[in-house]
């Protein structure tokens, strides 16, 4: 897969599979724009990954204007955009009768508008390029599983509405836009979680063991590529056989 | 079990239900038997449904704006006061959505996101305690975009369902041992007047020719069929029915033709 000339936005791209997507594509030949909360934090990730056709683009997406502001910045470093991935996301830690309000308006405005405001403000540019989407969902969101994660699987169901209805809306302008549903997967984000139940993921998970980034990654760059060019409003589920059994958590 | 519709003693709350299928699914539980509250934004127009209702005893006025947290908090604060619990919570209230993704403003879905799930969610969080009292059961109503992509200017609307129905098997599975069942119907095109008036702004009947010409079954549901679908996964003989979601939609979503 080649992304030579190739300018690709990820949102939360400093660490865990936003980071695993971006070292990719740039491996492949793209332009990345670097996203995360702290500018350090993006210089750091792009010292990480190599210097080259890499744009810091620092912002927090958990408001609409700082959306718009840090998509607006990335479109002009880069010149345009071939592919936006929406990929940052928080985990939720309560269950329906704990969770408060404040702790819904954060984790829906950071996973799930975030998703649909920074797509708004990437539009524009894709329409030129004919370019395309990848929304970070979750197996999460396909089947029932640990009520803690109640917010999280809400918002990333809510993410696959967005993509599927997108998809559809923005298929006359030649622009795609697609989904992938993690399982399991070693992140700085799912490591405090995995440490509770790290024998859990082994007894859950078909493959018996955590995805790593990369493998979501994979996912995520064959979707942008043009070797996925007819593929558009479609889930790839990569999360160790989860799906396939409807399970991911046991009981207690 | 015998097999029969029968709400009598059942106290239900119906969001939404002055009008369009929240009212045909109030109207059906008190015709079995159910004391039946009847939710909608205004005092007048709850106060007009239940007149046209028939009125009496067991048709309780709670009107209020279901999409923020403080109504929701007094609305079921002093519905569940008045009845000592409650059996049924049918979340029905919701909008539809006209609205291409680059018009989507802010406040546009803030005003979606909290009336068609927010909602939802509080509202039943609000309740749940007093379900594990009764045993009693949810039922969501989302929609065909909550299964399947919809036409353009139903992204809001589709991100909405689709979270709702996750957040009625997460529901189900988190209440599952404590009694309490949650679960969801998928309505497809349904008469309504939420319908109607999109029609409407559509003119020359485009969006009911589409709808007769798109579902399968050749024609648009009704407010009194989606009300079956919600009595029924409330009903007692349901009740090892829980993480469901009905689909009542005329064919629409297990494919169709254009």
């Amino acid at each position: 897969m080649d992304f030579k000339g190739r300018r690709v936005l990820i949102t939360g791209s400093t660490s865990g599979i936003g980071r695993a997507a971006a070292e990719l594509f740039h491996a492949a030949g793209a332009t990345v724009a670097i996203n995360g909360r702290s500018v350090q934090g993006v210089a750091k990730a792009i010292r990480e990954i190599g210097f080259e056709r890499l744009v810091a683009a620092p912002g927090d997406v958990g408001s609409v204007s700082g959306c718009e502001a840090m998509v607006g910045a990335a479109l002009t470093a880069l010149g345009g955009l071939d592919c936006l991935v929406n990929n940052v996301g928080i985990s939720s830690s309560a269950g329906t009768l704990d969770v408060t309000e404040a702790q819904w308006d954060e984790l829906m405005g950071i996973n799930l508008r975030s998703a649909m405001f920074c797509t708004r403000a990437a539009l524009p540019a894709l329409r030129i390029s004919r370019g395309n989407i990848v929304m970070v969902s979750s197996a999460a969101a396909l089947m029932a599983g640990p009520s803690e994660c109640m917010l999280y699987a809400i918002s990333k169901a809510g993410l696959i509405g967005l993509a599927r209805t997108l998809a559809l809306e923005v298929a006359p302008d030649h622009v795609r836009v697609n989904c992938v549903c993690p399982g399991y997967t070693d992140t700085p984000l799912a490591r405090r979680r995995f440490e509770r139940i790290g024998d859990v993921v082994a007894k859950v998970t078909p493959l018996a063991r955590l995805g790593s980034a990369r493998e979501i990654a994979s996912a995520i760059v064959y979707l942008a590529s043009e070797d996925a060019g007819y593929c558009t409003g479609t889930n790839m589920v990569n999360d160790g056989g989860c799906y396939a059994g409807a399970s991911w958590g046991t009981r207690g | 079990m015998k097999i029969q519709f029968d709400f009598s003693d059942k106290r239900v709350l119906v969001t939404g239900s002055t009008m369009g299928i929240g009212r045909a699914a109030a109207e059906a539980f008190r015709e079995l038997g159910a004391t039946v509250a009847i939710n909608g934004r205004t005092d007048a127009s709850v106060a007009k449904a239940i007149a046209e209702l028939g009125g009496g005893p067991h048709l309780v006025a709670a009107p209020g704006d279901l999409s923020t947290t403080t109504e929701i908090n007094t609305v079921i604060g002093a519905l569940l006061a008045r009845w000592d619990g409650i059996d049924v919570l049918v979340n029905n209230a919701g909008r539809g959505d006209d609205c291409v993704v680059d018009n989507v403003t802010e406040e546009y879905w803030e005003k979606m996101l909290a009336l068609n799930l927010k909602g939802a969610f509080f509202t039943t969080q609000a309740c749940i305690p007093a379900l594990k009292v009764s045993r009693g059961c949810v039922v969501n109503v989302a929609s065909g975009l909550g299964v399947m992509g919809g036409p353009p200017g139903s992204v809001v609307y589709s991100t909405t369902k689709t979270a709702m129905v996750q957040m009625t098997k997460m529901m189900a599975l988190e209440f599952a041992q404590q009694g309490v069942r949650v679960n969801a119907i998928v309505p497809g095109w349904i008469d309504t007047p939420m319908i109607r008036t999109e029609n409407e702004r559509l003119g020359d009947n485009g969006l009911f020719d589409y709808i007769e010409l798109t579902t399968p079954v050749g024609r648009i549901g009704t407010s009194e069929e989606m009300a079956g679908a919600i009595l029924y996964l409330a009903a007692p003989f349901a009740s090892f029915t829980t993480g469901s979601v009905l689909v009542a939609d005329g064919g629409l979503t297990s494919g169709h033709y254009v």
